[in-house]
């Protein structure tokens, strides 16, 4: 069999294409998966009440089912059940963001407890307002503690966006698979496609790595 | 402000910090069982006493980390714990020194010291980190200013600890057992700065294991075993006087 | 003296204080009252966007009616997670092994394929396995086998350094005593090592198992028949997506919860007593 780099060559602008609303795809569920992420957290805060349950019901569902099935429930039957219409994109988008914001309320979570309670103590015995404690004392820290592993979840997104062919969005995998469907050149678009996806995510994994070591060190 | 001569205002009769049989129990565990104790202005109070005898607790509650289960405890007027607006001006004007100093590792030492009146007072920068650098003279770690706490001595970071809470110009300081997490050979520095803070006029509560330090600065010593005080007396009459067995006991273990 | 932002200071504090005093406002605490408010604004938005009178047309009755191919598929998505877990087990132990016993540059050829297929989508390299690799090898793969394939090599990824990790948290000094001791090497790396070691693998070994329970669910874009392929095949037949796909997304739910339950049973049952 011979490679055939021609084939890609060709058809590098729809690739590039692909790749772009690839990011665009993980960039939009990123964002708002951390404000979902964000409010999820401060409701399992709470620990009680009503918002605590349904936060918490939210993180449980959404990570105990997989992506794919979350992506189709949206795609096929919210728009039956919530009278909205939804673009292949929104879905997408939707379905990442909620998945993603499950993961991030929990991260959040565990990073805001790696804090040592004393520090809590020592900013409350001097007197300052509630929101100084946390927004100048305890998110700092806990955020550095929790970059490993939130870096860790931004890959899990690129992954996931990949299931967005499915629904057809033009990203990286759906041109892929049209162009392979095309000419048949499976095994060079998807070996292609295998590396480019490689390399826009072991560097993150090493970073998350590089610093999840530097964590422990610092530990010590 | 350094090497002011020890001053003590005229005993005044109001009671700074005020607490009236205070109950609280951990799980099962009884951790103040009726305890009653009071603190004058510009008095200095050592507690003492065997490790889990509820000192530390006890100096928890007067600034509301801890909570009573009943009991009255009331500081410079004000019920604790009340509202969270009340609860914030006592903690405003009762400093605490922990014993792991708790500094805040992601700041400079200067904007450690700094913050709290920024925040809290509203100070603005440029007084606030004057006021912190004066501070930070008197506890004799200036240098160090722009560092950050990782950087520093075990004996430095408690010394940034009480700057950081006399920033805030409390009434009141309460010390639980500064020198104890301290490698035997900070531990004095530290008293020495202890020593002349309490003796400027500052209200003080001070747990402590250094028998040696309380006889020297105490104006009262407090005995606490188990959740109670056993024995309260100024320090002429606790050292001499060996009516207590338990106190007895305890002194013989450890002087 | 500043004032406080006061509304945000209360609920701020609210959200951290435990249960106290201090954030209590005409007899109820500040955090009850804020949860039911926020639950029962979300509730209210999320009663208002829906459509009530199609939810009223659902069938429940599709339970009934589509159990069986869906156990079906249920069936297979355990069965195929459990082989490529087992078989991923294999091959990850042995490269964990491998790892240990061989020179620094071999060492980096496994790592490398760790990286590679920790980091690399499913779906692409699924692709990948079923349509490209045939055309390398001239070996076509049936769905099944392309599936199993590529789980199992994904999940070996995973599994060769979960196993390294548990290999190398054996403290030095018990390997060298029992090296002291003279026992041979077998029982050396026996009993000594593999407890430890199988201890300390539990954890993440769950996760992964749990992550390819879900991941398993990829599989449906080769029509291999497991629970997801199931689902969609219904929902289209039967015009019921809802039912059908809440349905399975249940049967996944309990599928995670028996799976995470067994684990950490498992965890708790190893733990060494102190």
């Amino acid at each position: 069999m011979n490679f055939d780099l021609q084939i890609i060559v060709q058809n590098l602008p729809l690739l590039a294409k692909g790749a772009a609303s690839t990011l665009v795809l993980v960039g939009t569920a990123l964002i708002v998966g951390t404000a979902l992420g964000v409010l999820a957290c401060m409701g399992r805060m709470l620990e009680r009440g009503l918002f605590f349950r349904i936060c918490s019901a939210y993180i449980y569902v959404m990570r105990g089912i997989p992506e794919m099935l979350v992506m189709f429930w949206i795609y096929y039957c919210a728009p039956l059940v919530l009278d909205a219409r939804l673009t292949p994109f929104s879905s997408a988008v939707t379905a990442m963001s909620l998945y993603a914001g499950a993961f991030l309320a929990e991260i959040f979570r565990a990073g805001i407890n790696a804090v040592p309670s004393g520090q809590r103590e020592a900013a409350r015995a001097l007197g300052v307002p509630e929101a100084t404690v946390w927004l100048e004392i305890i998110v700092p820290q806990a955020f550095r503690v929790t970059i490993p592993a939130i870096l860790g979840l931004v890959t899990l997104v690129v992954k996931v966006s990949g299931l967005a062919s499915l629904l057809g969005v033009g990203e990286l995998v759906y041109e892929a698979t049209i162009i392979s469907g095309q000419s048949y050149r499976y095994f060079e678009l998807f070996t292609a496609v295998g590396v480019f996806y490689l390399m826009m995510i072991i560097p993150v994994s090493y970073l998350a790595q590089v610093y999840e070591r530097r964590l422990s060190q610092r530990a010590q | 402000m350094q090497g002011q001569t020890p001053v003590r205002p005229a005993q005044a009769d109001d009671l700074i910090i005020s607490c009236e049989n205070l109950h609280k129990t951990f799980g099962g565990f009884r951790a103040l069982s009726n305890v009653s104790f009071n603190v004058k202005r510009g008095e200095i109070v050592c507690i003492v006493g065997p490790s889990g005898g509820g000192k530390s607790t006890l100096l928890r509650t007067i600034n509301a980390l801890e909570e009573v289960d009943s009991g009255v405890i009331c500081v410079d007027g004000i019920r604790v714990p009340g509202t969270h607006r009340e609860v914030q001006k006592v903690r405003q004007e009762v400093g605490m020194v922990f014993q792991n100093f708790n500094l805040f590792p992601h700041l400079t030492v200067a904007k450690n010291v700094a913050l709290a009146p920024m925040r809290a007072r509203g100070m603005p920068k440029e007084e606030a980190y004057r006021r912190a650098d004066r501070l930070l003279e008197r506890v004799g770690v200036l240098d160090q200013r722009n560092k950050y706490p990782d950087q520093l001595s075990g004996g430095q970071r408690q010394r940034v600890a009480i700057a950081r809470a006399l920033a805030m110009e409390p009434r009141a300081l309460l010390f639980d057992e500064p020198t104890s997490a301290l490698d035997p050979e900070m531990v004095n520095e530290v008293l020495q700065v202890i020593k002349e803070v309490v003796r400027s006029g500052m209200t003080s509560v001070i747990v402590t294991h250094e028998l040696g330090f309380a006889r020297e600065v105490a104006d009262r010593l407090v005995f606490m075993v188990a959740g109670t005080i056993v024995f309260e007396a100024p320090p002429e009459r606790f050292f001499a006087d060996q009516a207590d067995p338990r106190l007895a006991a305890f002194l013989s273990k450890v002087l | 003296m500043k004032v406080t932002d006061k509304p945000m200071d209360e609920m701020a504090h609210a959200l951290t204080a435990p249960t106290s005093k201090q954030s209590v406002w005409r007899g109820i605490q500040t955090r009850d009252a804020v949860s039911l408010a926020l639950g029962i604004a979300v509730l209210v938005l999320m009663a208002l966007s829906i459509n009530w009178r199609f939810v009223g047309t659902l069938d429940a009755s599709v339970i009934v009616k589509y159990w069986r191919p869906l156990a079906e598929g249920a069936a297979k998505t355990v069965l195929i997670t459990s082989c490529s877990l087992v078989a991923g087990f294999l091959v990850g132990g042995l490269l964990a092994i491998v790892y240990q016993l061989v020179p620094r540059f071999l060492r980096s050829v496994i790592w490398l394929y760790v990286e590679v297929f920790r980091n690399l989508p499913l779906i692409v390299f699924l692709f990948w396995v079923h349509f490209g690799l045939p055309r390398l090898t001239g070996y076509p793969t049936s769905a099944i086998e392309s599936g199993f394939l590529a789980l199992t090599i994904q999940s070996s990824a995973y599994l060769t350094d979960i196993t390294r990790a548990g290999i190398q948290a054996v403290p030095r000094g018990q390997f060298e005593a029992a090296k002291a001791l003279g026992l041979p090497l077998v029982s050396r790396w026996g009993p000594v090592l593999l407890k430890k070691t199988l201890k300390i693998m539990i954890p993440p070994f769950s996760n992964v198992a749990l992550s390819f329970l879900s991941g398993s669910s990829l599989l449906t874009v080769l029509q291999v028949g497991e629970l997801m392929t199931m689902a969609t095949r219904i929902s289209d037949f039967s015009f019921k997506p809802i039912e059908v796909m809440t349905l399975a997304g249940v049967i996944y739910f309990v599928l995670n919860f028996v799976v995470g339950r067994i684990a950490k049973q498992v965890e708790v049952a190893t733990r060494t007593p102190r």
